[in-house]
């Protein structure tokens, strides 16, 4: 028997759409080398990757929660709450880092519990429940903001947002980490079997064993975590606490989840197809800013996308069913 | 009862892949009639209602009313025929209103679409009336009680002018003193000219209120006898099939030592008093007609369902089981009945399916060690002989005897002491069955314990060291299924046995009747 290991996420078809979105993301951005000479240069590319880390981030959670069969919409909020929280308790010091992180981290884990009971315990759609806890979580960064931007972000948080290593973006970095953690922990852990049963059946998931509650439970607490990941990330790239972005990435991770391949039914697909959408969102996004395409018609022109998408993965799950 | 027969089925043929589930079944029912329709598991009841219902085509065969030959294309077309079906689950909407649903879909209107209330109420108390049940047409029939929702659906296949009323299981739910009731009515329903097909697995109740019984067997209709022609003993020998029983899967002989012990578990409306044990290397059958709780038993020894009382003990150790996996832990497998439902991950492949119970054992710090899970898993393919292209296949292309196997190897990872089966092999080819069996009996030789419900009668007299029967939530009968007396087990099985059943039994009805 041969002892080569394959990595099982191409064996076993987990890759989704990630080779066929990637090729797309490059193809994208030779057409964008095209138009804008300066468009393939290292810098440039390696700067346009770092744009996408915000949603490559909440898209980890994201595939997490979908792939149990549940979504996250309140991962936005959560973005944005630990954004506030962090600049705002950071004030400018890095003696404030630690205590900004934990404080953020307890919040995030709380959110996810809260969710991940609701829909367990309570037995709440996780569709309304995280909605819900979404709206919630987004009131609660506007009462502690008073409604306005404030705070600073510390030197280590912007070394995080917009500090290089070399050439390539820290945040870069840290999302090359956190998506090979979350590729390994898919297709390598116990807890990855898990998710993937109790997405798949979740009956014949718990005949066998496994706690399905706690494992949905600990996906929503993780998908927060990730979103608050995010959240700092963008508070060392803005440098202080705003409330002027993020609330719409509860849709786009879910979009590009979807696009990427993996299931709304839950258990088929993973982050490698997510990973794959992400970059071609993006590079798709670079390039309508190159051809000047007014932000509406880039709405329009993105939400043609994400439909054939998902009328793609439809027509593909019926004829596997 | 001169001249032409309200409904005259001829010659109804039906096949299903590997089965002919009926077989030029004559049947047939006058107005005013009540006429008891009986058979064993699996004796092609179901199959001949729903070809009358429409639900299935019959591959030959016709159906007459009133002398005319019509195509019951569809329920709605069996409607319109003056054929309602009430089935074992009711068909009720319970978020609208008793009138709302006795005119679903057939609503009175005044013109121009718009619905006449107080005509729609006025005579929904009427069919209310007829049927015997005194509430108001506009409470909604989510605060009904059991016995009341079957009324109520009597009273809706009254509204559709129901000529032929056929009865799946009515009673199987109620108690003794609201099938008396129900009994009442169906007779009163007969008078007033409607003909009703009745089914039952409580023979007294069919004896007491039928005035033909037909018993089929096999697909076949074996008589069709008045009610004073015929007695619960002569039926229930009519309805013992007189097929071979195979060859015995045999292996070592149980050791005595008792493995799995069951004391007294209850659950109110499925079983009761049950008290069974299972020695090291024994495989026990337990057999019963549909709906007799026999199936929530081992879903309670596998912790699926909370008894309200009894024990379990295992290796004279008592077990505290919350939830299935506190009865993995102890050491019990359970392979269920619906492998799609509650045994298979569809969207997973071969090899996430057979490490999924067992994914604790075979790790280091939370990473599945995949070498060990592939040799393992290598093994099981091999052991079990699960056909397949690799163990990366998803296992909804695997047929059905592999997939069963893939369940079945599940459980073989983590070495159960006590196999629990739910129809271990429903659904699944000859060949397959066989190897299944000898699987089966394999891991009783290693020194499992195995308790199989199956309503496959054959089955469990071939493959089983003893048999258990459950008639009415209850253990009826035990005996060694070696030379069992198979018109014994069917006594057992109709409740025929002088069995100590209590509650929903209906005593002076077997032997006065309705007149």
């Amino acid at each position: 028997m041969p002892r080569k290991v394959v990595p099982t996420s191409i064996r076993s078809g987990r890759a989704g759409n990630a080779p066929f979105l990637v090729t797309i993301a490059v193809l994208l951005m030779f057409v964008a080398g095209s138009l804008a000479p300066g468009f393939l240069a290292p810098a440039n590319v390696l700067n346009t990757l770092r744009q996408a880390v915000p949603l490559g981030i909440i898209s980890i959670g994201q595939t997490l929660a979908i792939l149990t069969g549940g979504v996250d919409l309140s991962v936005g909020a959560v973005a944005i709450l630990s954004n506030v929280l962090a600049a705002n308790i950071m004030n400018g010091e890095d003696s404030n880092n630690l205590k900004a992180f934990l404080v953020c981290l307890v919040v995030a884990l709380i959110v996810g519990v809260i969710n991940g009971l609701g829909v367990t315990r309570v037995g709440i759609n996780p569709f309304v429940m995280t909605l819900a806890m979404g709206i919630i979580v987004h009131g609660a960064a506007l009462v502690y903001s008073k409604g306005a931007a404030g705070g600073a972000a510390s030197p280590l948080m912007k070394f995080l947002g917009t500090g290089r290593i070399g050439i390539v973006p820290v945040a870069v970095v840290l999302w090359a980490v956190l998506a090979v953690t979350t590729l390994v922990l898919l297709e390598r852990t116990v807890i990855g079997r898990r998710i993937y049963a109790v997405g798949s059946n979740v009956q014949t998931a718990r005949m066998s064993g496994v706690n399905t509650a706690c494992v949905i439970t600990g996906v929503y607490a993780m998908s927060s975590v990730a979103a608050m990941i995010a959240g700092l990330v963008v508070t060392g790239y803005m440098g202080v606490g705003t409330l002027e972005w993020g609330i719409d990435y509860r849709l786009t991770s879910m979009a590009a989840v979807v696009m990427g391949g993996t299931a709304f039914e839950g258990g088929r697909g993973g982050y490698l197809g997510t990973l794959g959408s992400v970059l071609a969102i993006t590079v798709l996004n670079s390039l309508l800013t190159i051809l000047r395409i007014s932000e509406p018609v880039r709405q329009v022109f993105y939400g043609l996308v994400v439909l054939f998408f998902l009328m793609s993965s439809l027509r593909g799950s019926k004829e596997s069913a | 009862m001169a001249g032409v027969p309200f409904l005259l089925m001829k010659g109804i043929q039906k096949r299903f892949p590997g089965v002919l589930a009926l077989d030029s079944v004559d049947f047939v029912c006058e107005q005013g009639e009540v006429h008891g329709l009986i058979g064993e598991n699996g004796a092609g009841k179901s199959t001949l209602i729903k070809v009358l219902g429409g639900v299935l085509q019959p591959d030959a065969g016709e159906i007459l009313v009133q002398g005319a030959p019509v195509k019951v294309a569809s329920p709605s077309r069996a409607a319109s025929l003056g054929i309602s079906v009430i089935h074992q689950e009711l068909n009720l909407i319970d978020d609208l209103t008793v009138a709302q649903n006795i005119f679903l879909g057939h609503e009175p209107r005044r013109g121009m679409g718009v619905l006449d209330l107080q005509a729609m109420c006025a005579s929904a108390r009427d069919y209310l009336r007829v049927v015997g049940l005194d509430v108001d047409p506009q409470a909604k029939v989510r605060a009904l009680s059991l016995e009341q929702k079957q009324l109520v659906e009597i009273a809706k296949a009254l509204s559709v002018d129901a000529r032929i009323l056929v009865m799946d299981e009515p009673t199987a739910a109620l108690n003794a003193e609201e099938v008396k009731r129900l009994l009442k009515l169906i007779r009163d329903l007969a008078d007033r000219g409607c003909g009703v097909v009745f089914i039952s697995h409580r023979l007294e109740e069919v004896f007491a209120v039928s005035h033909r019984i037909t018993v089929l067997r096999d697909g076949k209709v074996v008589a069709t006898r008045a009610r004073d022609a015929i007695d619960p003993e002569t039926a229930v020998r009519m309805m013992t099939g007189k097929g071979q029983v195979g060859a015995r899967v045999t292996g070592i002989a149980p050791s005595g030592r008792p493995l799995l012990e069951v004391r007294g578990l209850t659950l109110p409306g499925a079983f009761y008093d049950v008290s069974f044990t299972i020695n090291e290397g024994e495989i026990v059958g337990m057999v019963g007609l549909e709906g007799q709780g026999q199936r929530d038993i081992p879903r309670a020894v596998f912790g699926d369902l909370r008894p309200a009382r009894g024990e379990v003990y295992l290796r004279g150790t008592r077990l505290h089981l919350t939830s299935p996996r506190d009865a993995i832990r102890a050491g019990i497998a359970f392979v269920p009945e619906e492998r799609k439902a509650e045994g298979l991950c569809l969207s997973l492949d071969v090899r996430q399916n057979i490490a999924l119970a067992t994914l604790d054992s075979r790790q280091v710090a939370g990473f599945v060690r995949l070498s060990s899970e592939a040799s393992l898993i290598r093994n099981l393919v091999e052991r079990l002989r699960i056909q397949l292209a690799s163990p990366f296949q998803e296992v909804r292309n695997l047929s059905g005897g592999n997939q069963q196997k893939v369940v079945m190897a599940k459980w073989l990872c983590g070495r159960p002491a006590v196999l629990l089966f739910s129809e271990p092999t429903r659904g699944i080819d000859v060949g397959a069955k066989e190897e299944i069996y000898r699987l089966i009996r394999r891991q009783a030789d290693e020194g499992s314990g195995v308790l199989i419900v199956s309503s496959d009668l054959m089955e469990v007299l071939r493959l089983c060291d003893r048999i258990l029967v459950v008639h009415d939530g209850r253990i009826v009968k035990e005996m060694p299924a070696e030379g069992a007396d198979r018109e014994a087990i069917m006594t057992a099985q109709w409740g025929l046995e002088a069995a100590p059943t209590q509650g929903s039994s209906t005593p002076g009805l077997c032997h006065g009747g309705i007149t």
